[in-house]
């Protein structure tokens, strides 16, 4: 027994010698990977129209229900949200949103610099969240593969779709 | 009583530069135990503040002293202000007969071992009292144990010492310092040492044997209820505790100021300093025992020895003449 | 019912004994998927995805496939749901079903409450395989209620079996063929029937949704509920509404109705105007703060003599002005006259009647209408008649409806009314030993329908399964009755030997040989003589020894105009109507008068001259949901709550309190019209230092929660003792647990509030009920009747009830709500040469008026919803092709009537009777004549300077 306790005492006190594993933040900014759980965005499609359907996938799959939106249609038969809010002073950033949205909308990125003084200001609404670009996810447009008319695609025009169905065709 | 001007001067510069620097070492003991404890787990500890985060100290006595002092309802008022208060000045007396090096030194009693005893025994009052007076079923039950650890643990500490007292004829420090001076104890009295050792770790409720403030069991045990400077006069207490274990064991086992070349005050502090890293390397790196082992260990181990230690002591001196 | 033993998957069940294997793995509560069945429609087999595999015996391992639904359990039968070949026959299937299925689960309405989502998990199709070319359609516009998204359809049949053989609805047809089938209608437009909003729910996958909820869309698992009544007509169907709040203070919280599984009421379905006239509640004219009548001389306005112009006022001020005139009525320096309402709780109605004194309590409906009530509640206590629930009226095997339209006044009832048209095909199906589910083989049956007898004064949606259709005014449906009675066997008249062949013969055979006839009338027609006569002949029905099994009394359905017009009945006697309340603040007097009128628009229960009449000269103190025309003259406009976000009981037409509960917080100040009532009798006592300073309302200051409330009216009225027992204490948990409103997935719990205050709050309290506006408590149904979720593990959608009943279509578990009033028995003394039926008026040149009913438009709330308000059209009067012609008038001509504001479209039309005239209920005040010359119908001329009269 005294073997093993001189032994752990010597091993811990080699650690004098040996190099720091931490790093110096911020003087010294570390590398994090663009999968990096971070502060949360909500991104556009190609075309430069908010990805998110406003489904509510994300806000369900949310451990501490930090998400909240409310669905809203626009002429044009998109649905979109007519707000969306995060409360980042709840969030945990476990990306289970990320996983759970069906259109690639919401997504986690690299950025966790968001301390505040005043937690009022913790709170993202869509504004905040939603940026210029289709994040990771470079060519997906949800739309393009959804059987949902919206304007500029009828139906039959989506991807793999054929022409819709003419019923007074006698050739069904 | 002073015979002299001189020797008053002497004296009073000796009580408060010992006094201040007990508590400047004890404070700055923080941050040391911080960055070598930073070293050992491959980081750099608290480094921001000032050279090397040497200011650290100041910013940690500073939201000290400005945190709120909190009284819980339910405590009992007197007391529990009291307790930490007690736990600092007994450490600070304990320093009273460490003699420091030939001229330094507050007093040299004939006693002087008995009255560390004395003081070290006191320091139990602290943590007891404060931990009842704090009301709190996990402060109750940290008293708890350090009433026990204590009591069991002081048995054989001051018998580890007799084989020391033996050797060096006298209760006197000062005296068992130059009676070193053909060999440290630690030599012919190892045993005695490592079981003073164990035993001083134990008193000062260091880990391994910080049962008492168990915070993975605990909350933080005896002082869950503090804050504030009463929180800070408990840790500082310990620190102090440290310290004074130290140069306990420097003075009794390690020949004290004793050693070639440099000034007697440097060889007395780098043998203090070495031990405090002993000290702090422990913590590092042992895990803490169980209530029950930590008993055992002390009645079925530590207590036998001491008195084997005794005996063997005994029974040489006495063959020897 | 003699039981069997199965065998399914190695382990024994007894089950009843013909009924099919699905039905019966469904009662075991076992996860099989399904498409096509359903439990009120029954089985046909078409979509496969039921296969089980079926062994000749114990020792068989090879077994044969078959389709559970349509195989009915066999004694000793040994049946395996995992076997292998199973599982992946159904995985097959299923996935033949998603070859088509669009991509679009997070843009559909359906999404979380999906049938085929649940059922495409459960079979395990997690991958498509298929990567070729989806076929599309089309979408029609079907109208402001429901949405079409034909590329969802998996071609189950479930719409058109519902809508064509349940419904009975014309206009929604199976089209097409092949891969190809389309469910739509020949063109686009509003689908007619008045049930299509279940269309909602019996589709399993997205292809009919609700547009009035998909604008402010939320997924089931976000919306709070809590049962609830119908409070949009007397049948009290059970509704869980879901609600949501924006967490910015949008009053606009209550998202959308869906049915709530009540076996012996609403069964599985709702009419539309009870599934969509809840927008009512989000109505931008529903008043959310107490406001006063500015005091202000007002500038030249549009508002006529005696209507005021308001504003808001604080809450605390508002019950200080009822508490100060609630104190000078209690000093004798006022009178305090109370008008209760037949569309709010009991309990408000009590608090009211408590409040005034029941001297000074008055039912807010016209002496006809109180009369009427009193009428049915009279016939309702005779040990012959029986009311019956909504199984036994689709089993019964000849009906009579004496004028009452109930398509259109209690529609739910008009449903099971077309069940029982097939009733002679069930009995047939009996003797051949078909079995009931076996829908196609049943509906082939060649057998003559069920005698169904409609006498009306229009024509009905029910007329297509009648056998026979007269149209007639209501004296003379009055008649008819009697002459059947006359006409049954044993009943020895002098009539009985002339005109064997006539109609009445016709019915008083058909009744007679029927072993369940049902007789439906009501308060709709205002004929005191035909209630009176519709109960003379059910009680010589109930004589018939061939009728009603032996048990003696005949089902007879009367039905109330409004969700508790039986309740408000039972409070007040028959002559505390409007217009003795009329006589007695037109008597002199030297005291001041304050009417307390509680949910109740005069202008909608009394001629626009006699409402004003009661206003004129009294102070008004109005509680009300909405702003209606009473309002505009009202002194004080207090908030009350809406039925959704209030807790009460309501009497249905049948004499059954139910007690309904707060789904959501109301938004503003709005709360309930007895806490208003308490808060300033609250006040009153402080004011006079102390509850025992004033006895008389001394309880009802001390009143916190809606069941102390309840207890009081229990313990003191004899008939209303019931209602102790009716729900749980405000205070006493179901099951260890108060009920949570939100589902465990609910979402953005902390992120909801967060743009007001990032801070967040508790959840408020329920002072009425063991219910929390959380996700904390009970979640599952079966724990707890006080449960609307219907959620169980595997099943979202709204087929998971099957898990809360004791078998599917049985009584919901763990048990129905409602409790029968305890009414005395007293026979309803009536002769039959005696009814009160007058001779039809000498004056033959009046023309008879008649209230004309409609689903969308006669509902006081229901039409005030925005999407029931776009389909409610202008006001009609319906006259016979003769009479028009004799007015001179034309179909389309705009025409007023003496006495009103409203102008009245002409409606020309062969199934009405003759010299009389038919006028919309509900589009305008009633009108004050039963009979009007012709010359008072004047064409309406356009008043270059604006309004009209």
């Amino acid at each position: 027994m005294i073997s093993s306790l001189l032994r752990s005492l010597w091993l811990v006190f080699r650690h004098l010698f040996r190099r720091n594993v931490t790093v110096q933040y911020p003087d010294e900014q570390p590398y994090l990977p663009p999968r990096y759980r971070g502060r949360i965005v909500l991104t556009r499609d190609p075309d430069g129209d908010e990805r998110c359907v406003a489904c509510n996938l994300c806000a369900v799959a949310c451990p501490p229900d930090c998400i909240s939106l409310q669905k809203t249609e626009d002429e044009d038969g998109r649905w979109r949200p007519e707000f969306f809010r995060i409360n980042f002073s709840r969030c945990i950033m476990c990306g289970l949103c990320e996983d759970a949205c069906p259109t690639y909308a919401i997504q986690l990125t690299p950025d966790f610099e968001m301390s505040e003084y005043d937690r009022q200001n913790m709170v993202y609404e869509k504004e905040d969240l939603l940026i210029n670009g289709p994040g990771k996810y470079h060519e997906y447009s949800f739309y393009r593969v959804a059987g949902k008319a919206i304007a500029g695609k009828g139906k039959g025009q989506g991807l793999n779709e054929k022409k819709p169905v003419d019923l007074h065709d006698l050739n069904l | 009583m002073p015979a002299t001007t001189g020797e008053a001067v002497h004296l009073v510069l000796n009580i408060f530069g010992i006094l201040l620097a007990a508590v400047v070492a004890a404070a700055l003991l923080t941050w040391v135990e911080r960055r070598l404890l930073g070293f050992w787990q491959d980081r750099p500890g608290p480094n921001r503040v000032g050279p090397f985060g040497l200011l650290q100290v100041v910013a940690d006595m500073l939201k000290l002293f400005f945190k709120e002092d909190f009284l819980p309802r339910f405590a009992d008022i007197p007391v529990f202000v009291l307790a930490p208060v007690i736990v600092m000045a007994a450490m600070l007396l304990g320093f009273a007969v460490i003699p420091f090096a030939p001229h330094i030194g507050v007093i040299d009693l004939n006693i002087g071992l008995l009255f560390f005893f004395a003081m070290s025994a006191m320091a139990v009052y602290s943590v007891v009292l404060g931990a009842y007076a704090s009301n709190n079923k996990y402060a109750l039950l940290g008293g708890l144990r350090a009433a026990a650890q204590t009591v069991s643990y002081e048995v054989f500490m001051g018998l580890s010492l007799m084989g020391v007292v033996m050797l060096a004829g006298s209760f006197d420090l000062r005296t068992i310092v130059l009676a070193q001076r053909d060999g440290w104890f630690i030599l012919p009295q190892f045993l005695g040492f490592a079981i003073f050792l164990i035993a001083g770790i134990a008193e000062s409720h260091r880990l391994p044997f910080d049962l008492p403030e168990a915070e993975h069991e605990l909350t933080a045990g005896f002082h869950t209820e503090y804050s504030g400077m009463k929180f800070g006069m408990f840790f500082v207490g310990e620190y102090l505790s440290i310290l004074l274990i130290s140069s306990l064991i420097t003075t009794l086992f390690l020949g004290g100021w004793l050693g070639p070349w440099l000034p007697p005050l440097v060889w007395f502090l780098l043998k203090m300093s070495l031990l405090v890293a002993l000290f702090i390397l422990l913590r590092g790196a042992l895990p803490r025992p169980r209530y029950d082992q930590l008993m055992s260990f002390g009645w079925k181990w530590m207590l036998p020895l001491a008195l084997l230690n005794l005996l063997v002591t005994g029974g040489l001196l006495l063959w020897r003449g | 019912m003699a039981k069997v033993t199965i065998t399914i998957d190695d382990r024994e069940y007894e089950v009843d004994e013909g009924q099919n294997l699905l039905h019966a793995c469904l009662g075991l509560k076992k996860n099989l998927p399904y498409f096509c069945w359903h439990p009120a429609m029954g089985s046909v087999g078409a979509c496969r995805q039921c296969a089980v595999i079926e062994y000749m015996a114990r020792d068989d391992t090879r077994g044969r496939l078959i389709i559970s639904c349509m195989t009915p359990v066999r004694d000793g039968g040994v049946y395996s749901l995992e076997d292998e070949r199973a599982q992946s026959f159904r995985a097959g299937i299923i996935e033949k079903m998603m070859v088509n299925h669009p991509h679009d689960c997070p843009v559909c309405e359906e999404g979380g409450e999906c049938h085929l989502q649940d059922m495409t998990l459960m079979s395990a199709h997690t991958m498509r395989r298929y990567s070729g070319r989806k076929r599309t359609f089309n979408n029609q516009n079907l109208g402001p209620f429901i949405n079409h998204e034909m590329n969802r359809c998996i071609t189950c049949y479930r719409c058109v079996r519902y809508y064509q053989d349940y419904a009975g609805g014309r206009d929604l047809q199976a089209l097409g063929r092949n891969q190809q089938v389309y469910f739509g209608r020949a063109e686009d437009g509003r689908l007619e029937n008045g049930f299509s909003g279940n269309l909602v729910e019996v589709c399993p996958t997205g292809v009919f949704t609700d547009k009035t909820f998909s604008r402010r869309f939320v997924r089931k698992w976000d919306l709070q509920t809590a049962p609830s009544v119908c409070e949009h007509c007397g049948v009290g169907c059970n509704t869980a509404p879901g609600a949501r709040d924006d967490g910015k203070g949008d009053p606009r919280k209550l998202r959308r109705v869906v049915n709530l599984y009540h076996r012996d009421i609403n069964g599985y379905f709702l009419c539309d105007r009870g599934r969509f006239g809840y927008e009512y509640a989000n109505s931008p004219e529903r008043i959310l703060q107490p406001l006063q009548a500015d005091t202000q001389p007002l500038i030249q306005s549009t508002a006529a003599a005696g209507e005021k112009i308001h504003r808001p006022l604080p809450p605390q001020d508002a019950v200080a002005q009822l508490a100060d005139i609630i104190e000078e009525a209690r000093l004798g320096k006022r009178r305090l006259l109370g008008i209760g309402s037949t569309r709010t709780s009991l309990e408000n109605n009590y608090a009211l009647k408590t409040l005034v004194g029941p001297a000074n309590f008055y039912a807010g409906v016209s002496a006809g209408t109180l009369q009427l009530l009193h009428l049915v509640n009279a016939i309702q206590q005779d040990p012959q008649i029986h009311s019956p629930s909504t199984p036994e009226i689709e089993q019964a095997d000849a009906v009579l409806i004496l004028g009452e339209d109930i398509s259109n006044t209690a529609p739910r009832i008009a449903l099971a009314v077309r069940q029982a048209a097939a009733e002679q095909q069930r009995q047939r199906a009996r003797a051949l030993d078909i079995p009931l589910w076996q829908d196609a083989s049943v509906r082939q049956l060649d057998s003559p329908p069920t005698p169904i007898f409609i006498a009306a004064v229009e024509g009905t949606d029910l007329d297509g399964i009648a056998r026979e259709t007269v149209y007639a005014t209501p004296d003379e449906i009055a008649e008819l009755a009697l002459e059947v009675v006359n006409q049954l066997p044993g009943a020895v008249t002098e009539s009985q030997t002339e005109a064997s062949d006539s109609l009445a013969t016709q019915i008083a055979r058909a009744l007679a040989s029927a072993r369940k006839p049902l007789i439906v009338c009501g308060c709709g027609l205002q004929s005191p003589a035909l209630l009176r006569a519709a109960a003379a002949l059910a009680k010589a029905l109930a004589a018939n020894p061939v009728n009603s099994e032996g048990t003696a009394s005949c089902a007879l359905y009367l039905a109330c105009a409004d969700a508790n017009s039986l309740g408000l009945t039972q409070l007040c006697s028959e002559q505390q109507h409007l217009e003795q309340l009329l006589s007695e603040t037109a008597q002199e007097n030297s005291l001041p008068s304050t009417l307390l009128a509680m949910e109740v628009d005069l202008f909608w229960q009394l001629p626009d001259e006699q409402a004003a009449r009661i206003l004129h000269g009294n102070q008004l103190i109005q509680l009300d949901s909405l702003y209606n025309h009473t309002s505009r003259f009202a002194q004080l406009l207090l908030p009350s709550a809406a039925t959704p976000e209030s807790e009460g009981t309501f009497v249905n037409s049948s004499g059954l309190a139910q007690r309904y509960y707060t789904v959501y917080e109301p938004s503003g100040y709005i709360q309930e019209s007895w806490r208003w009532l308490a808060n300033a009798t609250a006040a009153c006592a402080a004011r006079a230092g102390g509850v025992e300073k004033i006895p008389a309302l001394a309880d009802m200051a001390q009143w916190q929660h809606v069941t102390q409330v309840s207890a009081a009216m229990a313990a003191g009225i004899p008939q209303l003792s019931p209602l102790s027992e009716l729900g749980p204490d405000w205070n006493t948990l179901v099951a260890g647990a108060p009920v949570a409103r939100q589902s465990h997935r609910f979402s953005g719990r902390t992120a909801l509030q967060a743009e007001v205050a990032v801070a967040e709050q508790p959840p408020p309290r329920d002072p009425d009920a063991p219910m929390a506006f959380s996700m904390e408590g009970i979640q599952f149904a079966g724990y707890s009747p006080l449960q609307a979720n219907i959620w169980a593990p595997g099943w979202n959608s709204d087929q998971a009830i099957h898990k809360f009943q004791n078998q599917p279509g049985g009584e919901r578990a763990p048990a129905a709500s409602g409790q029968s009033l305890r009414r005395a028995t007293k026979v309803f003394e009536i002769q039959v040469t005696d009814t009160g039926v007058p001779k039809t008026p000498v004056n033959a040149d009046l023309l008879t008026t008649l209230p004309l009913y409609r689903l969308f438009g006669s509902g006081e709330l229901s039409r005030r919803a925005r999407s029931i308000a776009t389909v409610v059209g202008q006001a009609f009067v319906h006259l016979h092709p003769d009479d028009a012609r004799a007015l001179a008038l034309c179909a389309g001509e705009q025409v007023c009537l003496p006495g009103s504001d409203t102008t009245f479209e002409v409606k020309i039309t062969a199934v009405a009777p003759q010299r009389c005239i038919g006028i919309s209920a509900g589009y305008s005040s009633p009108q004050a004549v039963v009979a009007m010359s012709p010359q008072d119908i004047r064409p309406f001329v356009e008043n270059p300077q604006g309004n009209s009269s």
